[in-house]
């Protein structure tokens, strides 16, 4: 914030004939419009940490405000009513889902960018061709098999399908990464007799992170955050995750507030305080879709 | 060179690596499109299940929900084309020739309600526009805005713009910073070479900015195209699909179909419906890749 205001080039000429009140104005227009959008994202942001340690009536009388008494006991109560029970869940199913996915995608990836075999164009258009498809469109058969397979409610259950609806997006990612990899160092590697095993693990790998933390940051915020077939295949007690969770809590709380925004809050604040962290990793991660 | 590697080490190795990415994507995504096609064809569980060759696709065209559903789906594509591309590339602009001062704080606060999850902004936005209570409901009546009373989430005209909005309060920023980082790609020489010709801001978005980040542009576009047709969370969140069907969008929809109305076999139909689009969107992709 501290850098020089260097007066800004390309606005001089069109505006050198109007009057300065109004040249001012316009000079500050960015500003003004951008701090105002600025404005309209922070306010609600804003009102859920305040609200989430309100009492019910200063949330709906004094919705700005700030709490008379910080009602902490908001928050204690989602242990009270076992939401934590939700976040291990969401735990367990993200990293039970991303872990594999990305391994299972990066072989996979790997072997179609570099390796020559038959079926191997087919393969990644089948691949590419359901990169847009949404778990709505297979959700009856799929839930019919999960079923079959008495996987209803069980982290499996919700792990597997994840796993799959994740390889088309994360392989084309790493795919076009793996393409651009310079080819020499492998090589090179192979003439000194390294096996394909070691030339991806220890050569293509350690030099892929970027790529890798992409689709990884990608597919966790992905899975962390999905709902509609958490809410079909763990409806009951014992796999519910987090998101499907505060349906429930919305349900049974209705009308407290304040309770329900302490759960929002503290399923929000980490994800946006690792997200400010690490801005630059996350930023290239979510516009490194369909590239 | 390919061939060398293949005789030493034989398609062991490609079938390994392959394999397991195959099998699960094979296994949960394959088979259950090839089925969803097969049971669509088929009457509902409760009816005998035999099969009706087309009946339940005859059914989809005389649903009168079934074409609000498909017609809101278009609807969302086009309104967040321009309120999320089109909005998010004006602000890029902005930072990109506006702004000093502040950038980087701006630029963070604007992209940060994409890392809240949709069924969160759902429950925020709900309370923010609750009919009675909500904040927004407050900021009307402070300002002397006439409110309409069963709030903007239960007015059927009101209720898909206020999803519509949501929507763009969560994905603007995600474009803007695409558009950001292609825009600052652009040769600075030549926002020079316009000032001295006397092109005005807007000529100069134009004529250089804009051709300059056509890439980019697209990337947005299929970014929102796909995300938009996908749209599920925040509907069923804030309107559940109503009131009176207004909001219904297709993923609603088949959720509703399949588990409240309990017609699963119609709702495949539809699912099948969805498949053909986004495998289209797919193929635009690998397109859109090929000539890039």
């Amino acid at each position: 914030m501290s850098e020089a205001a260097v007066p800004y080039a390309a606005e001089a000429p069109a505006r050198r004939r109007r009057n300065p009140a109004a040249a001012f104005v316009l000079r500050r227009l960015p500003h003004l419009v951008l701090i105002a959008y600025c404005a309209l994202v922070l306010v609600p942001i804003v009102w859920v940490m305040t609200a989430s340690v309100k009492t019910r009536r200063e949330v709906f009388l004094e919705p700005l405000g700030l709490p008379a008494e910080a009602q902490w006991g908001n928050y204690a109560n989602i242990f009270e009513s076992g939401f934590h029970h939700y976040i291990w869940n969401s735990v367990i199913v993200t990293v039970g889902s991303v872990v594999p996915m990305v391994v299972v995608s990066i072989m996979a990836a790997y072997a179609l960018a570099r390796r020559v075999f038959i079926g191997r164009g087919a393969i990644y258009v089948l691949i590419v061709l359901t990169y847009a498809i949404p778990v709505h469109s297979i959700l009856v058969p799929l839930y019919r098999m999960v079923d079959d397979m008495g996987l209803l409610n069980t982290h499996l259950g919700l792990i597997l399908p994840h796993i799959a609806l994740g390889i088309p997006f994360s392989v084309v990612i790493l795919y076009s990464f793996f393409l651009d990899f310079p080819s020499e160092l492998e090589e090179a590697a192979r003439i000194d007799g390294c096996s394909p095993w070691r030339i991806l693990v220890a050569i293509v790998l350690p030099l892929s992170a970027p790529a890798v933390l992409s689709v990884v940051i990608f597919q966790t915020v992905s899975v962390w955050n999905e709902f509609l077939w958490a809410s079909i295949a763990a409806s009951g007690e014992e796999a519910r995750v987090w998101t499907t969770g505060i349906m429930q809590f919305q349900g049974e709380y209705s009308s407290d507030w304040p309770k329900i925004l302490a759960v929002v809050n503290l399923m929000t604040l980490p994800l946006l305080a690792i997200y400010i962290v690490a801005q630059r990793h996350f930023v290239r991660a979510f516009a490194g879709i369909g590239k | 060179m390919a061939a060398t590697i293949r005789r030493r080490h034989g398609t062991g190795f490609d079938l390994v690596m392959i394999a397991p990415a195959l099998a699960l994507f094979g296994l949960f995504i394959v088979w259950p499109a090839v089925q969803a096609l097969v049971t669509s064809l088929h009457a509902e569980p409760t009816r005998g299940g035999g099969f009706v060759g087309v009946a339940n696709y005859r059914d989809m065209a005389s649903d009168p929900v079934f074409w609000i559903a498909m017609k809101n789906n278009v609807l969302f594509i086009l309104c967040n084309l321009v309120f999320q591309v089109g909005v998010g590339t004006v602000f890029a602009a902005l930072i990109d020739q506006g702004i000093r001062r502040g950038s980087t704080v701006i630029r963070t606060i604007i992209f940060a309600p994409l890392v809240i999850a949709p069924v969160a902004i759902g429950v925020i936005w709900a309370m923010l526009l609750e009919p009675n209570f909500g904040l927004v409901r407050q900021t009307f009546n402070a300002t002397g805005l006439p409110f309409p009373r069963q709030g903007l989430l239960g007015n059927p005209d009101l209720a898909f713009a206020s999803i519509v909005a949501v929507g763009a309060w969560n994905y603007i920023g995600f474009m803007m910073t695409i558009m950001l980082a292609a825009m600052q790609g652009i040769p600075r020489d030549l926002y020079e070479a316009a000032r001295l010709d006397g092109s005005s801001p807007l000529q100069t978005f134009w004529n250089i900015t804009l051709p300059g980040v056509r890439g980019a542009l697209i990337l947005c576009a299929l970014i929102v195209v796909v995300g938009s047709f996908k749209t599920f969370e925040l509907v069923y969140v804030l309107t559940r699909g109503g009131p009176g069907n207004t909001t219904q969008v297709l993923g609603t929809y088949i959720v509703e179909a399949a588990f409240q109305l309990f017609r699963p076999n119609y709702a495949a139909g539809m699912s099948v419906v969805v498949l053909v689009v986004a495998i289209l969107f797919g193929s635009l992709q690998v397109w859109s890749g090929r000539r890039a």
